[in-house]
C-alpha cells in the first residue's frame, strides 16, 4: 500500500510527520507515544522488514546518538532520551521513504514541488557519486587488505589515512569525468528529468488525512 | 563532404605536460574511422578535443564547420562521445530518465524525450533496463546504457572511446555487431585490432601525441612492424611465448 502511494503524497506525509515529531512537547510522552504507533503502522502496512529499515536506519541512528550525547553532559538523561527518541523518530520515517520509493522517483517529485533544479540536481548527481565511492572505496580497501599483512599501530593509521586521501583524489577525478559527461549532453546548469504523472485523488486524500491526524494531534498535545 | 578536419591540433595537461603534438587528418562523413595506439599515446584526449571538451590549439572543422566556445553550444548536439568508463556517463538514477536527460536537454518534449530514449534503449538491446536503477546494471550493460544515452540525441558524428574494453566474449562480440550497424559517421579510440579490422574503413596510429600512419585496416593491420613498433604488438620467444624486452628477466627465480 505504502509503495503504491505517490511519491509527491510520502515526502508531503513524511515532512509533515518530521514537523509534528519535531514540535511535540518535552513534557508529555503520550503524544510521542502515538507518532510511534503511527510509524510502526506504516512501516507495517509497508510490508517493508523491520530489520531491512532497522539496517537503514543503522548509520544514521548512529550519528544522532552521537550528536546527542552532550545532552547527557547538559540536563536530565529524560531530556536526552526525549531528543534522541525525537530525531530517530524522524530517521525512521526517512528510511521508510527510502524503502519505499525509488530514488528517482524522490527526485522527480522533489523536482514537481518546486525544489530548486540545482538542488535536485546535485542530490541526484551525489547519490550516483555515493555509489561509486563506496565501490571504489571497497576496491581499495581489499587490496590494501591483500597486501598490509601484518602492519598495525601508528603504522597501519598511516596508510589507511593515505588511502582515505587517494579515495579523495579519485573521486575528485572522478567528478571532472562526470563533469565532461555532463558537457557532452548539452548540460545547461539544469539537470531536466521526466514529468511524474498528475496526482491521483486517493493520494491526495490519504495525504491530506495523514496531514489533519498529525495537525490535530499537535494541537492536541499543546492543548 | 568531411566529418571530421583536424589541422595542427596541440593540447598539454598541466601536470603531465604535452599529450597532442600537432594530430592533422580528415574524416569522410559516414566513415568509420579507428584511431589505435598504446597507452598514453593520447587517443582519448583526441576524442575529448574532437568533441569540444577540451581547450586545445589548432583547428577542428566537424561538418564544415568550426568548433568554437561560439558554436560549441550548437554542435554539441551533433557530436556524441561515448567514454570509456560507463560510471562516468550514467548520473541519473534511472535508466530511463539517464537517457532521456539528452534530448531533455536539447529542448524536446518529456513525450519526444521519452520515446527518443526508448528508441535508443531498444537499438542498443537493453530496453528490458528502463525501469533499473543504472547503479544495479551491469558493466556490459551499463555500457549499452551509456551508448544509447549517446544515440537518443541522435548525433551525426559518434565517438566512441575502448568501446569493448572490460566486456566478456559474447558481450564484446555483442557490442562489436552493435557498432558495425550504427551507420554514422564514427571514430573509434581502440586496442582492440580485431573490432577495427571488422567495422573500420580506415586507421589511424597515434603514438606520443602524434600521428604515425595511417591507412586502410588490412595495409595497417598486416604491417607487423609497424604493429610492433607502436605498442600494439608483441614479439615471441621461440617457443610461441609472448617475449619480454630486452633487459627484463628472461626466466622467473625460484625462490
Amino acid at each position: 500500500m505504502v509503495h503504491a502511494m505517490d511519491t509527491r503524497s510520502k515526502l508531503v506525509c513524511a515532512a509533515m510527520f518530521c514537523v509534528t515529531v519535531l514540535s511535540a512537547p518535552l513534557s508529555r510522552l503520550w503524544p510521542m507515544a502515538l507518532l510511534a504507533v503511527f510509524a510502526a503502522v506504516v512501516s507495517a502496512a509497508s510490508s517493508i522488514s523491520l530489520r531491512a529499515l532497522v539496517v537503514r536506519l543503522g548509520p544514521i541512528a548512529g550519528l544522532i546518538l552521537l550528536a546527542g550525547l552532550g545532552l547527557l553532559f547538559q540536563g536530565p538523561p529524560v531530556r536526552f532520551a526525549a531528543m534522541s527518541g525525537k530525531a530517530l523518530l524522524c530517521g525512521w520515517c526517512g528510511a521508510l521513504v527510502g524503502a519505499t520509493t525509488p530514488f528517482s522517483d524522490i527526485l522527480a517529485a522533489l523536482r514537481h514541488m518546486r525544489v530548486p533544479s540545482r538542488i535536485v540536481g546535485v542530490t541526484g548527481i551525489a547519490y550516483q557519486l555515493v555509489f561509486i565511492a563506496l565501490e571504489e572505496a571497497l576496491r581499495m580497501a581489499t587490496a590494501y587488505k591483500c597486501r598490509s599483512g601484518q602492519v598495525r599501530g601508528m603504522r597501519r593509521v598511516r596508510q589507511v589515512l593515505r588511502l582515505a586521501l587517494a579515495l579523495c583524489h579519485r573521486i575528485i577525478e572522478r567528478t571532472e569525468r562526470m563533469e565532461r559527461a555532463l558537457l557532452a549532453r548539452a548540460f545547461d546548469g539544469a539537470l531536466r528529468g521526466l514529468p511524474l504523472p498528475p496526482m491521483r485523488r486517493r493520494d491526495m486524500a490519504a495525504s491530506g488525512l495523514a496531514c489533519a491526524a498529525l495537525v490535530a494531534l499537535l494541537w492536541a498535545s499543546y492543548a | 563532404m568531411k566529418a571530421i578536419s583536424a589541422t595542427d591540433i596541440r593540447y598539454a595537461y598541466p601536470d603531465s605536460g604535452s599529450v597532442l603534438n600537432g594530430i592533422t587528418f580528415e574524416i569522410e562523413a559516414g566513415q568509420c574511422a579507428g584511431v589505435v595506439g598504446p597507452n598514453g599515446s593520447g587517443k582519448s584526449t583526441l576524442l575529448l578535443a574532437l568533441s569540444g571538451l577540451l581547450p586545445v590549439r589548432g583547428r577542428v572543422e566537424v561538418l564544415g564547420r568550426e568548433l568554437t566556445p561560439a558554436s560549441l553550444r550548437e554542435m554539441r548536439h551533433w557530436i556524441g562521445i561515448v567514454f570509456q568508463d560507463p560510471e562516468d556517463q550514467l548520473f541519473m538514477p534511472g535508466v530511463l530518465e539517464d537517457v532521456a536527460l539528452g534530448p531533455l536537454n536539447m529542448g524536446l518534449s518529456a513525450d519526444d524525450a521519452v520515446a527518443a530514449a526508448r528508441r535508443a534503449l531498444n537499438e542498443t538491446g537493453v530496453a528490458y533496463t528502463e525501469a533499473r536503477p543504472t547503479h544495479w546494471l551491469s558493466f556490459g550493460e551499463k555500457k549499452r546504457v551509456a551508448l544509447a544515452a549517446i544515440l537518443a540525441m541522435d548525433p551525426r558524428l559518434l565517438l566512441l572511446d575502448e568501446p569493448t574494453a572490460g566486456l566478456d566474449p559474447r558481450s564484446r562480440g555483442e557490442f562489436v555487431a552493435l557498432v558495425a550497424r550504427l551507420g554514422r559517421t564514427r571514430l573509434i579510440a581502440t586496442h582492440d585490432l580485431d573490432l577495427v579490422r571488422v567495422v573500420c574503413d580506415t586507421v589511424l596510429v597515434l603514438d606520443q601525441g602524434r600521428i604515425v600512419s595511417a591507412g586502410s585496416p588490412e595495409v595497417i593491420l598486416d604491417d607487423d612492424e609497424l604493429l610492433l613498433e607502436h605498442g600494439l604488438a608483441y614479439r615471441h620467444d621461440a617457443a610461441g611465448r609472448p617475449a619480454l624486452p630486452p633487459g627484463h628477466m628472461s626466466e622467473p627465480e625460484v625462490q
